[in-house]
């Protein structure tokens, strides 16, 4: 083998897989399929990639059992994580083989379910906020006539205070009403008592 | 059904659709993986983990790739790590199945070829770990070089390098080990 045959040996070596794959261009196949076709060592190469390659594949028999085989798929498939399983039925709803309708009452029904869950979580009050307004309501609710009269009376208070009958009011204790009364019942008095002087004449 | 809509539908959970997804390519993956390992109990925690994680990756398969070759990759991977930690642990030093199938009574053209594939098998076990998973990739798997390249993650000429070395290391033991063969009948 001169020079020039061990170059073309060694570059078909790098080649021949690629030409076996169909992998070179037209061109560059030719050139081989013409290389192959003058030269002995190619020959030999090509077949002996291709006879022991043969060979060994005609003794590739080994197989699972089927029993075997199914344990290992259900072994796979379960162990799959609850999420998930959750993600591939939410996927398959939405499949063009499944009823469009049904995944959509499914996702409504998943919004509405979630929508109050959040709401649940999310607006929970503050308890002590809450338990401070129930006494207040609770306070109101028990005796309002009687804070109705307190606020009343202060008003009236706050009236009276304002002119000079509360002077008199708080001196003797009665109101411009009652001194009228007591004047006109005075003068009642005065007018009986002068009747009857008069009628017993000395 | 096409192996798309198979994908498909085990991508929705459909266990028998990923059932005869893989049972196109049981034999090949284990056989690899058998061969590989030298050990059908190791071949098959092998093939097992390759389920597993085929099932869950499916979601990340990218559909412009072949299925086969994705398929190969994930289970090259595992075998690699097994091999790794056999390796490391040493404890499967001692379970290596034969793969001798001699039977009585067979004509001598048959028990030649048996020959053959044993030598081959020997001389496979002899190979370096990237030459041995070029060369099993290519027979069990059937992917071309480029596919090949993908799965082991070299370049397309380290892959063909050591497919070229693999077959003239295979053509050497047969030679050497069919010459004494060859003196006996002369």
């Amino acid at each position: 083998m001169n020079q020039e045959e061990k170059q073309l040996y060694k570059t078909f070596e790098k080649e021949v897989w690629l030409y076996l794959d169909n992998e070179l261009s037209e061109k560059r196949r030719a050139f081989w399929d013409h290389k192959i076709n003058e030269h002995q060592e190619l020959r030999n190469y090509l077949n002996d990639c291709l006879d022991i390659g043969n060979t060994y594949r005609s003794n590739i028999n080994i197989s699972l059992s089927e029993d075997t085989y199914d344990l290992m798929i259900e072994k796979a498939i379960a162990n799959n994580s609850f999420l998930e399983k959750l993600k591939s039925f939410f996927a398959g709803l939405f499949s063009s083989e499944y009823e469009f309708i049904f995944g959509k009452i499914a996702f409504a029904s998943f919004l509405i379910v979630a929508a109050i869950i959040i709401s649940i979580v999310s607006n929970r009050p503050n308890p002590v906020e809450q338990l401070t307004n129930t006494i207040n309501n609770q306070l109101l609710e028990w005796n309002p006539i009687y804070v109705d009269k307190k606020i009343s009376k202060v008003e009236n208070l706050l009236r009276l205070a304002k002119d000079d009958d509360y002077k008199r009011y708080t001196k003797y204790g009665l109101n411009p009403e009652n001194v009228d009364k007591n004047i006109n019942l005075i003068g009642n008095n005065i007018d009986e008592l002068k009747k009857d002087i008069n009628s017993k004449k000395l | 059904m096409q192996e798309n809509q198979l994908i498909d539908k085990c991508l929705r959970g459909d266990g028998i659709a990923f059932k005869q997804l893989i049972n196109n390519y049981r034999s090949q993956l284990f056989g690899y993986m058998w061969r590989y390992s030298n050990s059908r109990f190791e071949a098959e925690e092998m093939f097992q983990e390759t389920l597993i994680k085929v099932w869950k990756g499916l979601k990340k398969y990218n559909h412009q790739q072949k299925f086969s070759s994705w398929l190969f990759t994930i289970g090259h991977n595992v075998a690699m790590d097994s091999i790794r930690r056999r390796k490391k642990d040493n404890l499967f030093s001692s379970i290596v199945d034969n793969f001798e199938m001699h039977a009585p009574n067979k004509p001598d053209e048959e028990i030649i070829r048996e020959e053959q594939i044993r030598l081959i098998n020997e001389s496979v076990d002899g190979l370096s770990e990237k030459q041995k998973a070029v060369f099993l990739l290519r027979q069990h798997g059937d992917l071309t070089f480029k596919e090949i390249a993908e799965t082991i993650n070299e370049p397309l000429n380290t892959v063909i390098s050591h497919m070229h070395y693999a077959i003239k290391k295979i053509k050497k033991q047969l030679e050497v080990k069919n010459e004494p063969r060859r003196k006996a009948i002369i």
